[in-house]
Formats: C-alpha cells, sequence, structure tokens
C-alpha cells in the first residue's frame, strides 16, 4: 500500500515497525511528489490515507492484535496492547524538531565535525532506547541476535522501518575485511529537505542516524564504530549523493564471532 | 506572457529572496529597489485596509469576524506589467512581477503554493537555515526554478 499523504502540512512520516514494504516509496516519493502535486494541489488526500488520523490518536487500532479498540476510543495506556505496531508521526512535526536540534547543536560547536560529532551523540542515545522499544512492542519474542549479519540484517529492516518506515537501501561488506561494513542510502529521512551550504564543506544531517545505529549496536552488545559520509555516485543521474554509514566492528566482537562460527 | 521576477520580503522589510525570471534589465542598485518596493506595498497594504467597505461596517456593530474585515492587496496593473501580492499571517511577503495578460490564471494561488509547498518544506524545513538570512538553500532554489518555469504563464 504505497501511498502519499498529500495534504497540506500533513505529510506523514509513516514509522511502523511492520507491513509497510512499499513505504519507501512514500517517502521518497514526497520530494519528487512536491511540485507535481503541487501544480493541482489540493486533490485530496488518497482514501488510503482516511485513517491516518486515527492512527495518530493513542487509540489506534493494531493489526493482528488481540484487543483491537475502535479508533476515537480513549483507553487507559495501561490497557493499549503492548504489541501496537502502527507508530506514526507527522513528518513536518519531526523535521521540525530535527531543525531545532540542528539549529541547538549549531550554536555549541566551533566545526563541522564537531557538529556532526554531536549529532551523532543524540541519535546513539535514540539507537540505544529504539532497540529496546522495537524489542518489547514486536509482539513476539524476538530471538537475541548474537551473530554479526544477525543483528545488522535486523538494524536495516525491522528498525530501520520501524525508524524511517522504509529498509536501507543497501548493505554491504567492506571487501576483504570481516569487520567492516556499510549500510547506503540515497535519501536519508532528515536530510528531505536540508540543503548543505558551500561554506558548512562535507556536513552530512544524516550524521545523526549514523549516531543512531551506533546507538542500537552497542547497546545489542556489538562494539563498533561508526562513521557517517557522502559519496558522490555519478553512475545513478539525479541522485548522486549517496551516504554511508561505515561500521567497524572492534576486536573483542570479531573474535565472539569467530568462536560462534565454530 | 512572462514571468519576470519573484521576491520574498520577512515581517522586517528584509529581503530574502530576489530571483530573476525574465526581467529585461538588471535595475542599478537592486536593493534600494528592494526597499522601496517593500516601502510601497507597506504603505499600500495599510491603505488597502483603511478603505475597506467592511471596516464601516464593523464600526455598525454587525461583529464581522476578522476575515472578513481584512482587506489585502492581491495585486496591481500597471501598463506593461502587474504586480501581483500575498502576504501569509506571519509576515511573509511573496511578490511576484508578471505580464499583464494572466486573466483566468490565479497568480495569487501560485504564490500560496510556493509558500506552502516550497518555502515551509525547502527553507523552514532545512535544518541549516537560519531564519532571517537570505534564503541560499540550493534544493530551494531548485525546486522554486522548475515550480514557476513549469507554469502556464511562463513562456
Amino acid at each position: 500500500m504505497a501511498r502519499r499523504e498529500t495534504g497540506r502540512l500533513s505529510w506523514v512520516a509513516k514509522k511502523q515497525a511492520s507491513g509497510a514494504h512499499k513505504r519507501s516509496q512514500s517517502v521518497r516519493g514526497m520530494e519528487a511528489g512536491a511540485l507535481p502535486a503541487g501544480v493541482g494541489a489540493g486533490s485530496g488526500a488518497p482514501a488510503g490515507s482516511a485513517g491516518y488520523g486515527a492512527a495518530m490518536a493513542v487509540a489506534a487500532a493494531a493489526p493482528g492484535a488481540q484487543a483491537s479498540p475502535t479508533p476515537g476510543s480513549t483507553l487507559n495506556i495501561l490497557d493499549q496492547p503492548l504489541a501496537r505496531q502502527r507508530g506514526e508521526v507527522s513528518l513536518s512535526a519531526y523535521l521540525l524538531l530535527f531543525c531545532e536540534l540542528v539549529a541547538y547543536s549549531r550554536n555549541r560547536v566551533s566545526s563541522v565535525v564537531a557538529l556532526e560529532a554531536r549529532l551523532a551523540a543524540v541519535g546513539y542515545r535514540v539507537g540505544e532506547r529504539a532497540l529496546e522499544y522495537v524489542c518489547a512492542k514486536s509482539g513476539k519474542p524476538l530471538p537475541r541476535e548474537t551473530r554479526i549479519l544477525g543483528i545488522l540484517n535486523f538494524v536495516v529492516t525491522n528498525l530501520w522501518r520501524f525508524l524511517f518506515g522504509k529498509n536501507a537501501d543497501s548493505l554491504k561488506k567492506v571487501g576483504n575485511s570481516d569487520a567492516e561494513f556499510y549500510i547506503e542510502e540515497v535519501e536519508p529521512l532528515v536530510n528531505t529537505f536540508v540543503s548543505v551550504p558551500k561554506d558548512f564543506g562535507a556536513l552530512n544531517c544524516a550524521a545523526f542516524q549514523g549516531g543512531i545505529v551506533h546507538g542500537i549496536l552497542s547497546a545489542a552488545g556489538f562494539e563498533c564504530e561508526v562513521t557517517t559520509y557522502v559519496r558522490d555516485d555519478s553512475s545513478k543521474p539525479g541522485s548522486a549523493e549517496v551516504t554511508m554509514y561505515y561500521i567497524k566492528f572492534s576486536n573483542e566482537v570479531i573474535q565472539r564471532e569467530r568462536r560462534l562460527a565454530g | 506572457m512572462t514571468v519576470y521576477c519573484l521576491y520574498i520580503f520577512n515581517r522586517y522589510g528584509e529581503c530574502l529572496l530576489y530571483r530573476v525570471y525574465k526581467r529585461t534589465y538588471a535595475p542599478r542598485d537592486p536593493g534600494d529597489e528592494q526597499k522601496n518596493m517593500y516601502g510601497m506595498l507597506f504603505a499600500m497594504r495599510n491603505f488597502c485596509q483603511k478603505m475597506s467597505p467592511a471596516q464601516a461596517a464593523e464600526s455598525d456593530g454587525k461583529g464581522l469576524t476578522q476575515r472578513e474585515v481584512q482587506a489585502h492587496l492581491q495585486y496591481y496593473v500597471a501598463g506593461n506589467y502587474a504586480l501581483h501580492y500575498f502576504e501569509t499571517p506571519t509576515g511573509l511577503r511573496f511578490i511576484m512581477t508578471t505580464g499583464t495578460q494572466f486573466t483566468g490564471f490565479d497568480v495569487n494561488q501560485c504564490l500560496r503554493r510556493i509558500h506552502a509547498r516550497l518555502y515551509v518544506e525547502y527553507v523552514v524545513s532545512n535544518a541549516l537555515y537560519t531564519p532571517g538570512e537570505p534564503i541560499q538553500s540550493a534544493l530551494f532554489l531548485e525546486k522554486l526554478d522548475a515550480y514557476v518555469k513549469a507554469l502556464p504563464i511562463y513562456e
């Protein structure tokens, strides 16, 4: 169900843990959709988004949950099913908060590198909590990931879908190393509307998301370093810049991995 | 029919954007022109408000809403160009100068769209934009140019 909210400001970053595998079109389509939709604007939200308001309410219907409350009824927070799977946040609200975060950080640092480090530090805290949250709300008990590939796959699918409404674009391994991986993303959610001025050099606000990845992996027991940078990909016209989250696991993790591999 | 240029002012009269499309000449001092334009529009806006017939009705005690009383300037037409004006409740002013043959096309609506769909997203939601500074965002300018150049009145 790919859908695009065309309401004036009610674009939604649908962040749900499951069910929206075509979501990537939806989030990415927003930027491209802004202009064509602008010409014939006000065409109204598609029927699919009718339930959006209800989903925003606390008492959202949880698909597949035992007791799915009807939209509009107010349930005590203790009566809500733990496995509430639909969590949606308005994209404009989310990005405005992110803007403030960047503005706040900008006033307290002297260099672009320090700004990225600061954003990553905030992201780290988000990541730690996101892992906990997704595991607690997943409905069925999740196995604890002990292998590197297992946790990385979990990050680029489940957690990415929960946080950004789509899967990450790709997960790759650095050729000759067991400890180094990278996640690629053409358009990170937080960069949807960001345009980096020249005097900011190679700043990438997605350092925040890199921090999230770091937080998740650390909380899951995989000590690592995560660096975020931009790579020019001239093979794809239009989207020349690809954000990469480069992950290097620490030695203990690699030794453990070898032990587990037997 | 053409689009000559586009201005965005904030409520303190600072010009956030001056974008030339098919303007046939460059003013000697764009800054001076912008100041004059803002001053003229400011005076015109107040005068439009003063002349509003709804205002008189309000003093009769008919209890009109603020919205009914408001009489915003929408555009003026001079001999060989027209100036379109749109002001948001926050005091942002969007101004577009075009040729005079725009009947049947709502230029104000365009300015509204530029505000709602482009300005709000690519300027306000841009984490690296400092409010009150001239707009430099390459992404915004790219989208704006694409939008303006796709308008039926742009030739």
